[in-house]
């Protein structure tokens, strides 16, 4: 054997970890190598020196300092809980946790699913056509029609609303078609006062449209489409006609936001669309008749106690006493107007869909192909949304039942541990 | 592990504090030891020692007796530690307020007052304490092994339980970690000592 492989064994030698036969041929090496001898040595002195280090001193405190963190986690940790649970490897719990997530989610969108259909919505809160509102509706004692066409017929009778805002009772008869009825139960707010009113949906109408014509008639399209805006009695908000890009291959853009009567939108958009090629046609529409009424009903509320004012105002005896009425009137009455502001507000834009436009020259830009990716991010909010929406519905439920399941753990606890 | 050891593991799993005090009693002294060897500062091993504890503690229903309860604990506590190091030093490089303040620590404070026998003792000391120093320098699996073996005096046996590798890793790597230690430190240090190798102390 050589002096590598002699050495090798050096340190297991120090240790008493050498087979007989082996210790026996390390030491015959041993006796006629000096350099391992040497190195022998060193090792021993090394070893001896680490294992002659006095061993710390324990602090005082450490034991009482360890029973105290075990203790409190003996009492109030997740350890005495642990030990009623299953006792799980993660790999197990993990399936478990998904499945549990999985139940929530089907339970939440389909909850969810259900509540909207109840009011006429789809999933994502857009009104559904068809028949399915009116079935449930019905029970309700309130005859709805088909909510695709509410839009429409809402703005026939917008005046009268508007005039409701200006202090006049509240109630809006339905602008019925050829004596249809055609409104459409306004929600818990409305239900709720247990007057069952008819009352119009407010919906807010929005479009988005992008088109692509011929090389060099952006302009034209343009002002056929500011045109057509006119002729559908709307106006355009803002307009704009931009060139870009490099000498020669110059692209023109127009932009425009318009705002048409409700009723008008389709017309206009139909219009427009045959100006050149569709490249993107959205709309969209958002109920507010739930903010509209509870407004509404604040406004009256308002103009309530305004009229109780005068009445004090005018039995007032002295100045302190105007005075002090003079300044609650004039409070009431700025929020009686930022209310009728606000009412104002969504009137018109109940009444004006807005529409915005986009022409594009051909081959210019890149259709803006409605991508997959932001579709799946629109149902994923709006899963959220409605998860949300389905957990608040009942967190009562959840609330009551975690106070029973407490209860019956702690009791399983009691047993346990007794 | 001794019949009354056995029990008091198998209590303290079912959450009997008391039996785990028992436990406590007999292997803190141990743990505090084995990670103050590795932290080489009182304030972190006494936290690295409370840590341990409570992770036995929490983690002591999953401990089946596959193994002995010191070898158990001991592994909890090297990789406590070595978990505590790695995070003090990650810390440490994104510390501005005091760079590099860890390396040298606690060199002086690692060396303890032994009266009894002085020449042997100063002699000792200051390649036991030279020793200690390079070991730093030393990568983690090197450093532990030499801990557990040199300083703490666990066997080949023992050790390879602890670590959790076979009896011939511990052997090689050994091997090479006082050959890599040797070789930090200047001969003439190593050739003064008087030490048998008999003479260790006999702990574990």
């Amino acid at each position: 054997m050589s002096c590598p492989s002699f050495q090798e064994m050096l340190s297991a030698y120090l240790d008493g970890e050498l087979s007989p036969e082996e210790a026996r041929s390390l030491e015959e090496h041993l006796a006629v190598c000096e350099d391992c001898r040497r190195e022998l040595e060193e090792l021993k002195s090394l070893v001896a020196a680490l294992g002659s280090l006095p061993p710390p001193e324990m602090p005082l405190g450490l034991h009482a300092a360890i029973m105290g963190r075990v203790r409190s986690e003996a009492s109030t940790g997740f350890g005495r809980f642990r030990r009623v649970l299953p006792r799980w490897t993660l790999r197990q719990w993990v399936p478990a946790a998904a499945a549990l997530a999985l139940i929530v989610l089907v339970s939440a969108t389909f909850g969810v699913w259900y509540a909207n259909r109840k009011q006429g919505l789809d999933l994502a809160g857009h009104p559904i056509s068809g028949g399915v509102g009116t079935q449930v509706l019905k029970d309700q004692g309130s005859v709805a029609s088909d909510i695709k066409a509410a839009p429409p017929q809402y703005s026939a009778v917008s005046p009268q609303v508007r005039s409701s805002g200006a202090g006049e009772p509240a109630s809006v008869a339905p602008a019925g078609k050829g004596g249809e009825s055609s409104s459409v139960s306004a929600g818990a707010g409305i239900l709720a006062t247990g007057t069952l009113q008819d009352v119009q949906r407010k919906l807010i109408e929005r479009a988005q449209v992008s088109l692509e014509v011929g090389k060099g008639s952006v302009q034209r399209a343009a002002e056929e489409a500011m045109n057509l805006v006119k002729v559908n009695l709307g106006y355009v908000e803002s307009s704009s006609l931009s060139q870009s890009g490099q000498p020669g291959k110059e692209s023109v853009t127009f932009y425009m936001v318009a705002r048409v009567p409700q009723e008008n939108l389709d017309k206009t958009i139909q219009a427009i669309t045959a100006l050149g090629k569709t490249l993107r046609h959205d709309t969209s529409v958002q109920d507010i008749t739930d903010q509209y009424v509870d407004l509404d009903a604040r406004l009256r509320n308002k103009q309530e106690e305004e009229r109780r004012l005068l009445q004090i105002m005018g039995e007032a005896k002295t100045v302190g006493e105007l005075l002090q009425v003079e300044g609650e009137l004039s409070r009431v009455r700025g929020e009686i107007e930022s209310m009728k502001a606000q009412l104002m507000l969504y009137d018109k834009s109940v009444a004006m869909s807005s529409l915005s436009l986009t022409v594009v020259e051909e081959g210019t830009v890149k259709p803006p192909v409605p991508s997959p990716w932001r579709d799946v991010w629109n149902a994923f909010v709006n899963a959220w949304r409605s998860l949300l929406m389905f957990v608040a519905k009942i967190l009562p439920a959840i609330i009551t039942l975690g106070v029973l399941g407490g209860a019956a753990l702690f009791a399983l606890l009691r047993r346990k541990t007794a | 592990m001794t019949v009354s050891e056995e029990l008091l593991v198998k209590r303290a799993s079912k959450g009997d504090v008391g039996a785990f005090e028992s436990l406590v009693t007999t292997y803190e002294k141990g743990v505090y030891a084995l990670a103050y060897r590795l932290v080489s500062n009182r304030e972190d091993a006494l936290d690295v020692t409370q840590e341990v504890f409570l992770k036995a503690y929490q983690a002591l229903p999953k401990f089946r007796g596959e193994s002995r309860f010191s070898t158990w604990i001991y592994r909890v506590c090297v990789n406590a530690s070595l978990d505590y190091l790695r995070k003090k030093h990650k810390m440490a490089a994104y510390s501005l307020d005091e760079p590099l303040a860890l390396k040298e620590s606690s060199v002086t404070r690692d060396v303890e007052d032994d009266s009894e026998n002085v020449e042997d003792a100063v002699e000792l000391k200051s390649l036991g304490e030279a020793a200690l120093h390079v070991l730093r320098d030393l990568d983690e699996a090197h450093r532990v092994i030499i801990t557990l073996s040199d300083i703490q005096g666990y066997s080949y046996q023992e050790i390879a339980e602890i670590l959790g590798i076979s009896m011939g890793t511990v052997k090689s790597r050994l091997h090479r970690a006082r050959n890599m230690l040797r070789r930090m430190l200047p001969s003439e240090q190593l050739g003064t000592s008087s030490v048998k190798p008999d003479e260790r102390r006999e702990r574990s």
